[in-house]
């Protein structure tokens, strides 16, 4: 059983969700929220609040699961949209794998909030040969931000028959 | 089924619970199937063609011109017009879009995040009844999630 509908719990596992027979490009995303005073809920309709699914890292702290990517698929190039800089300043986003966390995003300044798609510079870009777990980390030295905002998108295309 | 009503609302059609990239298409083609873009000049009349959930990440606004349609011919896409006349759009997705030849056109997209629901609209902008044209554009978008 899981957590009751609309609770967020903050470092939960997330398996792959997707559905094979769908001609689809799949995707993991993470919103990376460090105020989160933000946004306010206007209700589950028609979709959910704004600020629902965002979460917090801690600099040089855990690293947070944000999805799973299954064996045999391809990485698109990826997307990602500072909103706000990160404050205060001196840590870098880090997205990947355990061993790996600098794979798909290394050492991101979070500096200039601007949106920057089709990265492809990440060493575990393109065919998967196992199951991955995709981890967002900040890392870093500084204080732990209270201001700062990004959003990550990292597609794929999962093997067919 | 198939006929396009001009201004009907046309909400997010999705699935939450799948983690996939969702899309709106907007086809036009002169004398053809497609989405009906009234033309007007300097500006013509914005069409809904679909709506981005709140808390959405817009991945991608890609056209593709298949057949170029007269010089002078654009379109404008965009979400949450305003008043103005003509409207202007809170969320631009590109304005002016260049249409008179066939091309893959450059990404014009300066967000991703979405923090409200966003309808987008298309408007088709040219002086004269266009004889040919045949375009698509493609708005890829990763929905919220819990």
């Amino acid at each position: 059983m899981g957590a009751p509908t609309g609770t967020v719990t903050a470092l939960r596992t997330k398996p792959w969700r997707g559905y094979p027979s769908v001609n689809a490009v799949h995707a993991i995303r993470a919103h990376i929220q460090q105020d989160p005073t933000k946004y306010t809920s206007a209700g589950l309709i028609p979709s959910a609040p704004a600020g629902a699914g965002h979460f917090a890292l801690t600099p040089g702290g855990s690293a947070v699961h944000i999805g799973t990517i299954p064996q045999g698929a391809i990485v698109l190039p990826l997307s990602h949209h500072l909103l706000v800089a990160f404050a205060p300043t001196g840590n870098t986003l880090n997205v990947g794998i355990v061993g790996t966390m600098g794979g798909f995003l290394s050492a991101l300044a979070l500096t200039t909030p601007a949106f920057t798609g089709s990265v492809t510079s990440g060493t575990l870009m393109g065919y998967q040969a196992n199951t991955i777990e995709v981890y967002a980390q900040l890392a870093g030295t500084a204080q732990i931000a209270t201001a700062g905002e990004i959003d990550v998108l990292i597609p794929f295309y999962i093997q067919k028959d | 089924m198939g006929m396009t009503l001009y201004n009907a609302p046309k909400p997010w059609r999705g699935f939450p619970s799948m983690n996939v990239v969702h899309g709106i298409r907007l086809m036009y083609r002169v004398g053809g199937p497609g989405v009906a873009l009234p033309r007007g000049s300097p500006k013509g009349k914005a069409i809904p063609i679909g709506t981005i959930p709140a808390g959405a990440f817009v991945r991608s606004v890609l056209t593709y011109v298949k057949t170029g349609f007269t010089a002078g011919f654009t379109i404008d896409i965009g979400g949450n017009p305003n008043t103005a006349s003509p409207p202007v759009f809170a969320y631009d997705f590109g304005t002016g879009i260049d249409i008179s030849a066939a091309a893959t056109l450059p990404q014009t997209l300066t967000f991703g995040y979405v923090p409200e629901d966003v309808e987008i609209y298309a408007r088709l902008n040219g002086a004269g009844a266009p004889t040919v044209g045949e375009f698509d554009t493609v708005i890829q978008f990763y929905i919220n999630k819990t």
